[in-house]
């Protein structure tokens, strides 16, 4: 091992194609089920960075367990798109390492095409497939009869996808996207607040954009790449209607801002469905749509993510202690 | 042709890896050719943005050159600074310390892998400890820079007196003006540039002339002349034949507060000087900070692709 680095530890891993080695074999490592694995422990966390190889490409996948009992179930986390991804990053590292600290299992991962993973299509059936894949082999690997998701933002839209293969599953949203035309509608709308911010010119209007995206396949939205294929499939979804109707556990925790609109109804219609659910608004406001300059957060809105986590750990905990 | 597989009749191999910082753990990727391609002795550090990053960096531009490194044979490790991405601690906004030793972890890794020669490409306030680290050792190649800091807000009221004498007068510094006659060269006509600046500051206060301020960052004083950061380790980079490339977007901040700053802008002018073609100056159209462009991302990328195979075969 070189002085410094430890892309692997502990005997059950399989051989990680590190600098200066060939890759490893095809077989995935037997705890994880990802391939080419790095393993650190953080606090009580175990904590593996690997692959998950599939014909269609390669997924990014972080595994977070507890080190010193087996996990009482996994939580997959869909995550955010776009800029919102870089601001919700180290919330859903920080909520992960909560919750292996408690017990459960979280799997984190990038989409296709995002990211760290292999190239691919992009689509909100895509993303949901990448969901069932790592969750699937997560639970597999590690023996995890009790699987939940969190949405987060746009992932909102992907987990409930995932969840027709779940049906029992628990299921956390943090900032709900509950509209994908109004989604990419605000999206589109905030580039003039970009171009005002830079002091750019005037960006094309968003019939020009979609006539763009038509012909091209693809557009730059704020030097993030939308392809014609995810705005199709997100464009026209409502979570309303992409939740299964099977009732179960849900926790929504809206940030502050335009998409808290609407959660209520949303809620009454859940819990007459026979869900047991629990809207608990989150004193967090954030712009979605730009990543935050600077490091600086503000001790307040630590203590509210603080909040934002526990109330997550013990909500999943409880859900699942009620289960058995 | 994804990769991370660990098929080898693919382009490129990915494999996760935590590397020790200090007491933290950082992540990274690193990505190496296929074993088909021959692979080069030269390898790129891909250093982030630091806050609300991680090592993909925005729309997935540092995977992206790492894997057209990796077609044309070129090894590359991309990872997050201390409290950010998947790495363990707290982010540290600063020029010593914790997110240098993990630029310095980093390097260190891809040397471990084969390695002779390393280009740094950062990123805004990636560019800063990569500039600290790179200059502290022999075997950086080349650092290219995407809009950085090189003027912050308030920096004349960061450090104490004794701190700043502390970064002028140092142990590398001394040994570079005792065996190195460029750097003499160089630092004593920086010595005599200070000086003069602060007379002239003076002499138009005195006058009740003000100095200009347009650009000049929230919070900072009018008027004041706050320099340019790292300019001792760009100058040792230059003396040691590293070649620096700064890249800057016409709607980027950092470059206004680097215009709007007459130290500053003195400064570089005499670093360019100096370096003789070794500190290039590159502006483009749209905003570099942040990456917040995708055709200004691909000129990046091409940038970074252009500078690695010249140090891969050089000329």
């Amino acid at each position: 091992m070189r002085p410094g680095v430890h892309s692997q530890a502990g005997a059950a891993l399989q051989p990680c194609a590190g600098p200066g080695q060939e890759a490893g074999g095809p077989g995935a490592d037997q705890g994880t089920g990802l391939v080419n694995v790095a393993r650190t422990v953080v606090g009580t966390v175990r904590e593996d960075a690997g692959f998950l190889a599939r014909p269609e490409g390669a997924l990014f996948v972080v595994l977070h367990r507890p080190v010193d009992r087996a996990p009482s179930g996994l939580l997959t986390v869909c995550g955010s798109l776009f800029a919102e991804q870089h601001t919700d990053y180290r919330r859903e590292v920080r909520l992960a390492r909560v919750l292996a600290s408690a017990g459960v299992a979280v799997a984190r991962f990038h989409y296709r095409g995002v990211g760290n993973s292999g190239a691919g299509s992009t689509s909100l059936h895509a993303f949901s497939r990448d969901v069932l894949d790592v969750t699937r082999a997560v639970a597999h690997a590690g023996s995890l009869r009790r699987v939940a998701f969190l949405g987060v933002g746009m992932g909102s839209l992907i987990a409930a996808q995932a969840l027709f293969d779940y049906p029992d599953a628990p299921l956390v949203l943090w900032k709900p996207v509950l509209d994908g035309t109004k989604f990419f509608k605000d999206f589109f709308r905030a580039r003039l607040a970009a171009a005002t911010r830079i002091g750019g010119s005037r960006p094309a209007p968003t019939e020009d954009l979609l006539a763009t995206l038509a012909h091209e396949g693809q557009v730059d939205v704020m030097g993030f790449t939308v392809t014609a294929s995810l705005y199709e499939s997100v464009r026209g979804s409502h979570l309303a209607q992409t939740v299964p109707r099977q009732p179960r556990p849900i926790l929504v925790q809206p940030f502050r801002g335009s998409r808290a609109t609407g959660l209520e109804q949303l809620v009454a219609d859940w819990k007459n469905g026979g869900s047991d659910v629990r809207l608990e608004p989150v004193k967090l406001a954030e712009d979605p749509w730009f990543i935050p300059d600077g490091a600086e957060i503000a001790a307040s809105i630590l203590a509210t993510e603080e909040q934002l986590m526990s109330s997550v750990r013990e909500w999943l905990v409880g859900a699942w202690r009620t289960d058995e | 042709m994804s990769s991370e597989g660990g098929r080898a009749s693919e382009s490129h191999l990915g494999c996760a890896m935590y590397l020790d910082s200090g007491s933290e753990t950082v992540f990274a990727l690193h990505t190496a050719p296929a074993p088909t391609t021959p692979a080069s002795s030269v390898g790129v550090v891909l250093a982030h943005s630091g806050a609300n990053n991680f090592s993909a960096h925005r729309n997935g531009v540092w995977t992206s050159i790492s894997r057209r490194l990796a077609q044309e044979g070129i090894p590359s490790l991309r990872f997050d600074f201390a409290g950010t991405g998947e790495s363990s601690g707290d982010l540290v906004l600063g020029v010593t310390g914790q997110p240098v030793s993990d630029v310095v972890a980093a390097m260190n890794a891809l040397r471990a892998a084969g390695c002779q020669a390393l280009l740094i490409v950062g990123s805004c306030f990636g560019a800063i400890p990569s500039i600290a680290a790179a200059a502290g050792r022999g075997d950086v190649a080349g650092l290219i820079l995407f809009s950085p800091p090189l003027v912050l807000p308030g920096r004349s009221r960061i450090g104490s007196v004794r701190e700043r004498i502390g970064e002028v007068i140092n142990l590398p510094t001394v040994r570079l003006v005792g065996t190195n006659g460029d750097y003499r060269r160089w630092f004593f006509a920086r010595l005599v540039s200070i000086v003069r600046t602060r007379v002239s500051v003076k002499l138009q206060r005195l006058m009740g002339r003000s100095l200009p301020t347009s650009g000049a960052a929230p919070g900072g004083d009018a008027g004041t002349l706050r320099g340019l950061l790292m300019e001792d380790e760009l100058a040792r980079l230059i003396t040691s034949e590293t070649d620096i490339e700064v890249v800057y977007g016409t709607a980027d901040r950092n470059l206004a507060q680097v215009a709007a700053d007459a130290d500053a802008s003195r400064a570089i002018a005499l670093l360019r000087r100096r370096g003789q073609g070794r500190l290039a100056w590159t502006i483009l159209e749209g905003p570099v900070h942040g990456l917040e462009d995708v055709a200004v991302q691909e000129q990046l990328v091409q940038l970074v692709l252009q500078r690695a195979r010249g140090l891969k075969e050089p000329t």
